[in-house]
């Protein structure tokens, strides 16, 4: 763009016209136009080729513009009032938001005269020279700054009027003309005809507007070449009187005024002031004068230069020059004056001459690339010069003002210097805001070109630069003109502009032209929204919003509140400020939703409360109904499983188990049932500081009933659309739409939102919530529809403080399918069941519903608690097949209601009071009980079902508990409707930590089938006071022989018996563990019992009846009353004995070696007394009830157990026998109790044997207990210390095994000196005050148990695999074996292998294949634990004994705690548990048993345990004299504590054998009354000998086997090489070597009943062993005991210690080997 | 209010402000407007003098009436933008570099998204620090 033209027209020569008031009126009256206003439209001259001399140069001038003005109206209009016309101008434009206007150009310059007179006049010069006198001129002639009109060289033309409409004389005119021609001069006088029309339009020449566009607006008060006011406009109109022909001759007048008058005497002038200058400025020698000069006057002035004035002539040189486009002359003219200026500090004269130079530099490029061209020469310098001094203003406009004050007199007195004078502030700041116009001029002058060259940044800075310190309105001008250059540059600068139009507007604010704010804002609004700038948004919208309500735009404005709405980061005030604003503004408003704005409704974006539309869960209950939103939280995956165990009967492996595939045109959808509540949670967020009302919240929905007919076709499209858009279809029968619009599909919810809570069909719930600040709220919205039909829910609607009304769609959010059904959102995304927000609506169906929520919030472990659960039905149709489904081992449910309002213990010990559990099939087992409720009956709508829970939780920390209540419909429903109903229970209680009972068990010294038991309880800290009631020891048959055979059922006495005798007695009751306090003389018969013949024959029935006729009255009952106080904090031990139970009857003839078969133990207990009878019938029932899946028998039990009616017999029979009152306190003496202590007699009537909820609890996953044998002696061989003997995992043939195996010597720190023994122990074991006369000190031995506990704990990482599975299953999930029991078991093995060779360096051979074989045999448990060939290291039997359980009754007298149960009386039962080893009692038991158990005995009763328990032993008293020999009788009993039958080879003497040592001494007795030789094995004929063998010094082999034994010297690797010599030649060998040298006479074997010596040398220093070395016991039922007499002979008086016996046993069905070593016996003879 | 000022801004790619913090306490309402308008406007400058320097520290890239905009570019076209009223150089080249250490850390989140706000209360107070550290 060239920007010259403009320049050239902004600059043209002004011409002044003056016309005396009638030539005024000749224009004026006709035409309603000025002189001046006539003039303009042909100011500009073409064509005009006048030569014109500038300077030293000539041009020719083609063409001119000039610019015409009254003569009147030359001056300079005041600041203020330019500003008002800006105002003006501004608010013209805003009103029409056009483009503004250019600012109106301020200061002209003059360059000649018009003077107009009507031509008719009759001395016309005259006229004109008092139109001269009389001209007001301009001021800056008045100041004589101009070059003034009078003077004589000043152009002037000279026109006469002539109006040829007013009939002036032409004749006159001439005349007039010639006159004045002669006085004025030929070429400067014209005659103008005007007024030659006759007033009507269209003969007018003139288009409409043809003045119009020249005629500039007028100030108020005038001025700048505008009059006042514009004339009024005749009623004929502008111009009408006007013909082509005046115009015509207007243009040529013009085109005289320049050619022959103004281009001439401009040329005059210009040569004479060019002279002037030339003489006093030009030329070194001027410039030298100068230089002094201005040297020696230095001075700031403002003060302008008169025209005559050599600084005032220069300008004026440079001006005319610029006038007539010489531009390089007027410029160098310019840069003389500027010189003069700036050494004379004139600023406003210098500035503006700067300011002309940067024009002429601009404008006096040649035009071609002008660009370029500036680029080189910017003329922006200039500007920017000009504007720092004309923006310099107050000091220097004071001092000139004070300058004019001092001449005031001499200057001739200006207007505007009085007006100064009297005012000098004032003055001062209008001269100052002068100087900004012209500063601003000169910048709009920089900012124009530099637009022009197109450096738009340039311009931006200058415009910038410019607005800063400008007043409002022309600041917000340049700032909007600099924005829009900010857009003109390349790339746009979109942020900048915004930036800046936002300041303008801001300007604008200012200065009130709001509108063009607005339009401002507007304009940037949309660049910066959604840009996240949060102050920016909130300042656009605060601002846009006050000017909008302003202007009364109230929707815009409503917006913009709408959107200050999201506050937060505010003050809270401001926000309360926001929220009313907005709210006011709304109030009157009915009609919200139709305040639209790109189509979205005010009513959708109203932000308060914060919605989460995508996290909206449906709690909606199809066939499953939930209760409580507890219930929710647990995964679908577990209810599902749970109402599997129902409907099972139902699905088949075709349906899903999640249930139907629900889907209506490939959408998901939830079923509903006709009249019950649909839910929707919505969260509801107040992110404000100020507290919000919401009401009115509903839910949007639409709803299709189900139509009979089909619907595309019934239904009008018009009338079906209306409806569907009404929401939720008008009565028609359907509502689908004909063109495929379903109104149920996502997006099209319902326009209306008025007030419409329902229709025939659905009926939706109205929430009203207050949020506070801050506060997020979960609301649940319903919907309840009322007929069937398609139902979906699209969104929400709610009124904010009762006015402004709110409305959001839920975006549900899914899983995107991997094969999209559609294009539509649900039929892209798969929505789980609580996203689904389309509903099927079916008819009514029945419903449970929990009435409230049974479970007390805390309970103890181990509490008995019996909740009622209250189920209605609240449906409309009955209920059938009720069913229950507990998902929690630790609940039970009772087969009846009827105890529901007894008292807890009443109906404890009532016997219907019986858990009855219907089979679930296999997919669903694992904890999972179901229960069918009230058979037959139906549950009527409305009515109320209570049905008792029991809880025993037994864990700590909080159970869940799930349940699901099932029914059915009574009265089936149609195809694709509900079969079933559910209702989903999950219930929480925390359960608090009470009693911790930790057991020590260990084996009893003195009877073999009895085990010590330290029972420590512990109160918790946090407890209440507790009262120990009872302590029972529960027999849980183990899993594998839980069930016996048939055979009990024709013994079993039928007093009580139920009338279906083949259920009762399928299952032969377990003979019992039983329980008696330690020390009590009834209960503790350890010396009765040691005075008993203690019966070992095979047939343990024989026993049991025995021992059952001897000892009934004292037999220890199963059960012990106590009342031990506890308070929080406190413990106590219970010292207890338990007695295993006696053996069971040989296994029946089918195939099955280990199963319980003790149908004759129990006819035998039956037929006893009271209390006995009780407990065995107990544990009978017990069996009993067991259900199939505990006991894993199958069909039998099954059938039984399905039978409601067997198990009530069954508890009846159970609680008949029971007679607890009495039995209990006749079986224990309660006398010798610990405590006696207000013990509740009522509770020790708890039945925990029978088969109600107590023994459900514990009777499942129990199985027997476990043994490992065969590699304990490896294991326990490598395990203390290095001294261990090499493997006796024996190789070879199975035969030759028991003697291959050698016993292992219990390594050399096991066994201490009883001295040690008992120090150590003491730490170990509290001591017990009660202990028994024959208990010794009641160290019950921590040796044997150490001992075999260390066995134990080496084989426990062999069990059998099926163990290890098996030990998960235990029910507190204590695994019975340590963790670290694996590595312990396997790191024997190294010790193992490095140990044989050092045994062989002992100098001993080793068998051959004693370490070959023993190496991998230790390697193989993990390769093949399975196998059970020889070299195996260790094989599980089932112990004899079954498992054994203790419980411990406790109750809280009064309970103490806040909640349900203060005041209440609490009991439960807590069960031993060992923490350290982390088992329960059975596996304390499991622990502490060996598979065999020694115990000798000798004289007096002293056994070996209490010999090793320390005691000095009985003294036997011999007289040598008379007999050399002292024999003394001694007792081995054996107990077999295996599950299986077993054989065992009992050997003395280190198994010498006296073939080996023929010379010994040898003794024989008696033998036992059988014969063993038939039963022995190939060994039996040396084994039946008793070898002696001599003592002779170079037999160390026995002297240091037995000096080991005896815990004096470690040379127990030679001891131990005696027990492999036997078997291979090498061994036997070394062995005879040694035996042989003694010379013995030995072989000859007596079987008499006398005792015979022999010669030799007795065998052994200290005694010798007397009978037959080696016994064998052919059978050995499990848990029997068997007694193997043993003699043994000294010759001397002293102490001693008799060893060297073992015990083989060998278990026939299995194969498994086990070799128990003999503990030492002590005694002392004397003479 | 005559405290100095010091106001940091992450710019993610979409000129979305992903983090904002004002290191010297809080504001009127209408600086902190001004501190935005200013913000946001500069910009423009930075895409302009990204392609210009090397380097991803702008230096001063805008002023506004004495306040001055330091910007510095990461690769993926976060800008980082310091408001101030005349700092060292110096400093804020450090603190760049120091809060760019910082913004990789947020951007190893696997959440993290160029266009989310860093709402990390850590990231958040480190910055807080540093700025105390580095540019007093």
């Amino acid at each position: 763009m060239d920007i010259r033209p403009w320049l050239q027209d902004l600059y043209a020569p002004a011409v002044l016209v003056a016309a005396t008031p009638a030539a005024e009126a000749v224009v004026q009256v006709k035409n309603g136009l000025s002189l001046v206003d006539l003039l303009r439209p042909y100011s500009s001259v073409y064509q005009l080729n006048v030569p014109v001399r500038v300077g030293e140069s000539s041009v020719r001038v083609q063409d001119l513009r000039v610019r015409f003005y009254d003569a009147a109206t030359l001056y300079q209009p005041p600041p203020e009032v330019i500003e008002e016309q800006l105002q003006e101008v501004l608010k013209a434009a805003a009103q029409r938001h056009a483009r503004l206007d250019p600012v109106p150009d301020l200061l002209q310059r003059f360059t000649s005269g018009v003077y107009a007179i009507p031509a008719d006049v009759v001395n016309p010069a005259s006229h004109f020279d008092t139109l001269v006198a009389q001209l007001v001129m301009p001021p800056l002639m008045q100041q004589d700054v101009m070059y003034t009109v009078r003077d004589k060289d000043f152009p002037r033309h000279y026109v006469l009027l002539l109006d040829v409409a007013a009939g002036m004389s032409e004749k006159r005119a001439t005349e007039n003309l010639a006159a004045i021609r002669k006085l004025y001069g030929e070429a400067h006088c014209s005659l103008l005809r005007v007024n030659s029309g006759n007033g009507d339009r269209a003969h007018s020449g003139a288009p409409v507007d043809f003045f119009a566009r020249y005629q500039h607006a007028c100030l108020r008060s005038g001025g700048a070449g505008e009059p006042l006011a514009r004339p009024p406009q005749p009623p004929s109109g502008v111009g009408a009187h006007l013909t082509v022909q005046d115009l015509d001759s207007v243009g040529s007048l013009v085109r005289d005024v320049v050619s022959r008058t103004l281009l001439p005497r401009l040329e005059e002038r210009i040569a004479r002031l060019n002279a002037s200058i030339t003489a006093t400025r030009r030329g070194l020698r001027n410039r030298l004068n100068r230089f002094w000069k201005g040297t020696a006057e230095d001075r700031q002035t403002d003060r302008p230069y008169p025209w005559h004035s050599v600084e005032g002539q220069m300008r004026q040189l440079g001006d005319l020059a610029f006038l007539l486009r010489q531009y390089a002359f007027a410029e160098s003219t310019y840069r003389l004056a500027a010189q003069d200026y700036q050494a004379e500090g004139n600023s406003k004269w210098y500035a503006g001459v700067e300011e002309m130079i940067g024009l002429c530099t601009v404008l006096g490029e040649p035009a071609d690339p002008i660009a370029a061209v500036l680029l080189q020469n910017d003329p922006m310098k200039y500007f920017m010069r000009a504007y720092e001094h004309y923006i310099k203003p107050p000091a220097a406009v004071l001092a000139a003002a004070a300058a004019v004050v001092t001449s005031a007199g001499g200057q001739g007195a200006a207007a505007a210097a009085a007006a100064a004078v009297q005012a000098p502030p004032a003055a001062a700041v209008a001269a100052s805001k002068v100087g900004r116009m012209l500063a601003t001029r000169v910048i709009l002058l920089g900012a124009a070109v530099q637009s022009a060259a197109g450096r738009h940044r340039a311009t931006s800075d200058a415009l910038m630069r410019a607005q800063s310190e400008e007043e409002n309105a022309r600041a917000g001008l340049l700032l909007e003109q600099s924005a829009y250059s900010m857009l003109y540059a390349r790339p746009p600068l979109m942020r900048k502009f915004a930036f800046q139009m936002v300041l303008a507007g801001i300007r604008y604010i200012c200065c009130g032209q709001k509108r063009i704010a607005i339009h401002a804002y507007r304009q940037v609004l949309a660049l910066y929204l959604g840009k996240k700038w949060r102050y920016i948004e909130e300042h656009l919208h605060a601002v846009l919003g006050a000017q909008c309500v302003e202007y009364g735009d109230k929707e815009r404005a409503l917006w913009h509140f709408c959107s200050l709405l999201d506050c937060g980061h505010r003050p809270p005030a401001q926000q309360a400020n926001n929220v009313a604003q907005f709210l006011n503004l709304l109030t009157g408003i009915r009609d919200q939703l139709a305040i639209t704005q790109d189509g979205a409704s005010l009513v959708d974006r109203l932000p308060l409360p914060v919605v989460n539309r995508h996290d909206v869960r449906v709690l909606c209950s199809d066939s499953a109904c939930y209760a409580g939103p507890a219930a929710r939280t647990v995964p679908d995956s577990t209810w599902v499983k749970m109402e599997a165990c129902c409907t099972s009967g139902s699905n088949n492996w075709l349906v899903d188990p999640g249930g139907l595939k629900q889907e209506k045109d490939h959408e998901e959808f939830t079923m509903c049932v006709r009249g019950e509540e649909v839910g929707v949670q919505v969260e509801f967020r107040n992110p404000l500081a100020v507290k919000l009302k919401v009401t009115n919240v509903r839910l949007i929905c639409s709803f299709t009933p189900d139509g009979d007919v089909a619907p595309t076709a019934a239904v009008p499209v018009g009338q079906a659309a209306a409806e569907g858009s009404g929401g939720g279809g008008g009565g028609g029968s359907s509502v689908l739409l004909a063109d495929g619009a379903h109104p149920l599909l996502p997006g099209q919810a319902p326009a209306a939102i008025s007030a419409q809570p329902g229709n025939e069909f659905i009926m939706v719930s109205e929430a009203q919530l207050t949020l506070h600040p801050g506060e997020a709220l979960v609301e649940v919205l319903r919907v309840a529809p009322h007929a069937p039909g398609w139902l979906r829910i699209t969104g929400v609607t709610w009124t904010l403080n009762g006015v402004a009304h709110g409305r959001i769609a839920f975006d549900v959010k899914g899983r995107r399918r991997k094969r999209p059904k559609g294009t539509r959102p649900g039929q892209l995304k798969h929505f789980p069941p609580h996203r689904r927000l389309l509903f099927q609506v079916v008819p009514t169906m029945p419903r449970l519903e929990l009435l409230a929520d049974p479970l007390p919030p805390a309970l103890y472990s181990g509490e008995l608690c019996r909740v009622m659960m209250r189920i209605r039905n609240g449906g409309g149709l009955p209920l059938r097949s009720l069913a229950l489904v507990v998902g929690h081992p630790e609940a039970v449910v009772p087969a009846t209601d009827a105890n529901k309002d007894r008292p807890l213990l009443d109906s404890l010990t009532d016997p219907r009071e019986v858990v009855q559990l219907s089979k679930v099939p296999a997919s669903a087992r694992g904890g999972l009980q179901l229960y069918r409720l009230w058979p037959g009956r139906e549950l009527a709508p409305g009515e109320v079902l209570e049905w008792p829970l029991w809880l025993h939780p037994r864990g700590v920390g909080t159970l869940k508990l799930p349940l699901v209540w099932y029914g059915e419909p009574a009265i089936p429903g149609a195809k694709g409707a509900m079969r079933h109903r559910t209702l989903r229970i999950c219930g929480s209680v925390a359960v608090q930590p009470l009693l911790a009972a930790r057991p020590t068990v260990w084996p009893s010294p003195t009877h073999l089938s009895h085990s010590l038991l330290r029972l420590a309880v512990d109160n918790s800290k946090e407890g209440e006071r507790v009262v120990l009631q009872q302590v029972a020891a529960v027999t849980v048959p183990p899993l594998n022989g839980g069930g016996g055979g048939g055979q009990g059922a024709a013994t079993t006495p039928g007093a009580g018996t139920p009338p279906t005798p083949s259920a009762s007695s399928a299952r032969a009751p377990p003979a019992g563990w039983r329980i008696s306090l330690l020390g009590s003389q009834s209960s503790s018969p350890a010396g009765a019992a040691a005075e008993q013949p203690p019966p070992p024959p095979p047939a343990a029935a024989a026993a049991a009846a025995g021992d059952g006729d001897g000892a009934a009255a004292a037999a220890p009952p199963r059960s012990l009353p106590l009342a031990v106080p506890l308070q929080p904090g406190e413990s106590a031990s219970l010292f207890l004995q338990l007695i295993a139970p006696p053996p069971r009857a040989p296994p029946p003839p089918q195939q099955q070696p280990h199963k319980h078969a003790a149908g004759a133990a129990s006819a035998e207990a039956r037929s006893r007394g009271s209390s006995a009878h009780g407990m065995v019938a107990a544990a009978a029932g017990h069996g009993a009830a067991i259900s199939p899946p505990a006991s894993g028998l199958a069909t039998p039990g099954a059938a039984g157990s399905e039978d409601p009616g067997l198990a009530v017999v069954q508890a009846v029979e159970a609680v008949r026998s029971l007679a607890l009152t009495d039995g209990g306190a006749a079986a224990g003496p309660s006398g010798r109790l610990p405590y006696v202590d207000g013990a509740d007699v009522s509770l020790q009537r708890m039945n925990l044997y029978g088969p109600g909820v107590l023994a459900h609890f514990y009777r499942r996953g129990r199985r027997g207990m476990v043994a490992t044998i065969g590699a304990a002696a490896a294991a326990a061989a490598a395990a203390p210390t290095g001294a261990g003997p090499p493997g006796p995992a024996g190789a070879g043939p199975r035969g030759a095994a028991a003697q291959a195996l050698g016993p292992p010597p219990p390594p050399p720190g096991a066994i201490m000196p009883p001295t040690l023994q008992h120090s150590a122990s003491t730490g170990g074991l509290p001591h017990h005050p009660l202990g028994g006369a024959g208990l010794g000190p009641a160290y019950p031995g921590l040796h044997g148990p150490t001992q075999q506990q260390a066995l134990q704990q080496q084989q426990h990482p062999h069990p059998h695999p099926q163990l290890l599975q098996a030990v998960g299953s235990f029910q507190r999930g204590t695994p019975p074996y340590g963790p670290g029991g694996v590595p312990q078991g396997f790191n024997p093995v190294g010790p193992q292998g490095l140990l044989a060779p050092g045994a062989g360096a002992a100098g001993r051979p080793l068998g051959p294949t004693g370490p070959a074989v023993a190496a991998p045999g230790a390697v193989v448990p993990a390769s093949a634990p399975g196998g059970s060939g020889p070299g195996r290291p260790g094989q599980s039997v089932p112990l004899a004994d079954p498992p054994l359980d203790l419980l411990l009754l406790w109750h809280v007298a009064v309970s103490t705690r806040t909640g349900p149960h203060q005041g209440q009386q609490r009991i439960g039962l807590c069960r031993p548990f060992d923490p350290p080893s982390g088992r329960d009692l059975s596996g304390c038991l499991q622990a502490q048993t060996a598979p065999i158990r020694m115990l000798l005995t000798g004289p007096n009763g002293a056994s070996s345990a209490a010999s090793s328990a320390g005691s000095a032993g009985p003294v036997v008293r011999h007289d040598f004299r008379r007999s050399a020999l002292a024999v003394v009788p001694l007792r081995l009993v054996v107990r077999n504590n295996m599950g299986v039958e077993a054989r065992l080879q009992v050997e003395v003497g280190e198994g010498w054998q006296s073939t080996d040592a023929p010379h010994s001494w040898q003794a024989s007795t008696a033998i036992l009354g059988s014969s063993p030789g038939a039963n022995l094995g190939p060994a039996a004929p040396s084994a039946m000998s008793q070898g002696v063998s001599g003592g002779g010094a170079g037999h160390q082999a026995a002297s240091a086997a037995s000096g080991a034994y005896a815990g004096a010297t470690g040379g127990g690797a030679g001891g131990m090489a005696a027990g492999p010599a036997s078997a291979g030649p090498t061994g036997g060998g070394g062995g005879g070597g040694a035996g042989g040298g003694l010379g013995g006479s030995g072989g000859l074997m007596t079987s008499g009943s006398s005792i015979t010596y022999q010669a030799g040398l007795p065998p052994c220093p200290e005694y010798s062993w007397v009978g037959p070395t080696s016994v064998a016991v052919p059978r050995v039922e499990p848990g029997g005991e068997v007694e193997v007499p043993l003699t043994v002979a000294v010759f001397r008086p002293g102490a001693y210690c008799v060893a060297g016996y073992r015990c083989t046993a060998i278990a026939e069905s299995s194969g498994a080997v086990e070799v128990q070593r003999g503990e030492p016996l002590c005694f002392r003879v004397e003479s | 209010m005559s405290a100095s000022t010091l106001t940091f801004v992450i710019v993610g790619q979409e000129d979305h402000p992903i983090y904002e913090v004002d290191l010297t306490g809080p504001k009127e309402q209408q600086t902190q407007y001004l501190h935005q308008f200013v913000l946001h406007s500069s910009l423009d400058a930075v895409d302009e003098q990204m392609w210009m320097i090397k380097e991803p520290h702008l230096k001063v890239v805008d002023r506004f009436n004495g306040l001055n905009v330091t910007a510095f570019v990461t690769a993926g076209n976060t800008r980082f933008l310091l408001l101030h009223d005349g700092r060292s150089d110096d400093s804020i080249r450090s603190f760049f570099t120091e809060v760019y250490e910082l913004y990789l850390r947020v951007l190893l989140n696997p959440f993290h998204t160029p266009t989310s706000r860093i709402t990390s209360r850590e990231f958040d107070r480190k910055v807080k620090l540093l700025a105390k550290r580095l540019l007093g």
